[in-house]
């Protein structure tokens, strides 16, 4: 299954890319990519993406296309999915 | 609300080119004239937003910040002035709108949302704008906007990038089912340019106006995603969190616009 992942904010520049093209097998839900994302781009990154207990953090916002999705949505081949970190005003 | 029931000849002539709007005329700018508008920091984001609602006849806004003016707020705090370093921000901010638009009122608060004042000023305001830097505070807001019933316009942005959504109580999700816990990695200090700070900021003023004058269809239960290096935006479809400690008590067909 090949997803699109698109990152914004901070978790961009862990990632050191705003989108890329993952290959990825056995990861029915969002949830599992995520974990499966986690070990992509080193430390800093995983941390951004993922607590402890890798479970993906809860202030970061999934989009599926152009929806809001919830850990166990599933993903198909083609999916575009936005990871958005958090940001705030100043 | 105060009870303005005519716009005077001055403000006719002032607001000439937005009367002419469709769909909002004499009847929507007497309900500007009569709003009261909170602004949680007048900083890159808050003080251009406050910039517009003054330029629109928002009838009297309450600008909340604490602190005096740093060198480093100056690439996007456009209400301030060099020569202004060190001194009050909130003043600052207050003083040039009333200079800008003597027509309205401006009430100068200086101090940020906290759990001592957040009661009181969301009562005293019609629409809250959240442009502040800390999650603490954007999330105190939305509490106190979620139980007093009022419409409440979140801006933020990171970098090049920026996002925006209009919460309306029990109409679609609020800031605590999109961000049930303060983020861990998230500072006060972060880059940004002044031209993203302005964009979300006019972006976010547009939706306190649209909300205000029942215009057009402001951002309830989407979310604007701005990338100004790649000048994409897009709107994407929020979900209310069903558990939300905040929200989840109210029915999904509560109308309020305030």
């Amino acid at each position: 299954m090949q997803v699109t992942v698109h990152y914004m904010a901070q978790i961009k520049r862990s990632a050191g890319c705003s989108l890329e093209q993952v290959e990825t097998a056995g990861a029915a839900t969002l949830r599992e990519f995520l974990r499966c994302l986690g070990n992509r781009h080193g430390p800093a990154f995983r941390e951004l993406l993922l607590d402890a207990n890798d479970e993906p953090r809860k202030s970061l916002l999934f989009f599926v296309g152009d929806e809001h999705a919830d850990l166990s949505s599933s993903l198909r081949d083609g999916d575009a999915l936005t990871i958005l970190a958090p940001m705030s005003g100043g | 609300m105060a009870d303005h029931q005519k716009l005077t000849d001055d403000e006719r002539a002032i607001y000439e080119w937005q009367l002419w709007v469709e769909g909002f005329g004499e009847a929507g700018q007497l309900r500007l004239k009569n709003a009261t508008v909170l602004v949680s920091r007048v900083g890159g984001v808050g003080g251009t937003l406050a910039h517009h609602l003054a330029a629109a006849g928002v009838g009297r806004l309450i600008l909340a910040h604490a602190g005096d003016l740093r060198a480093n707020d100056l690439n996007r705090q456009l209400l301030m002035s060099h020569a202004g370093l060190g001194q009050s921000r909130v003043e600052q901010a207050a003083q040039r709108l009333r200079e800008f638009n003597p027509h309205i009122e401006v009430v100068s608060i200086a101090e940020n949302i906290s759990e001592t004042n957040v009661e009181r000023l969301v009562t005293d305001a019609d629409v809250i704008a959240s442009c502040a830097p800390l999650f603490q505070e954007r999330l105190l807001l939305n509490r106190a906007a979620v139980t007093h019933n009022k419409p409440l316009v979140d801006c933020a942005m990171y970098e090049l990038e920026a996002q925006l959504t209009t919460i309306v109580p029990g109409r679609g999700p609020c800031l605590a089912c999109l961000y049930p816990e303060e983020p861990a990695a998230w500072k006060r200090q972060f880059p940004v340019f002044g031209a993203v700070a302005g964009t979300i900021a006019s972006l976010g003023a547009m939706e306190v106006i649209k909300v205000l004058a029942g215009l057009g269809e402001p951002l309830v239960g989407k979310m604007l995603l701005c990338d100004l290096g790649l000048m994409t935006f897009r709107t994407i479809g929020l979900r209310r969190n069903e558990n939300c400690p905040v929200c989840s008590h109210l029915a999904a067909t509560n109308n309020a616009t305030g």
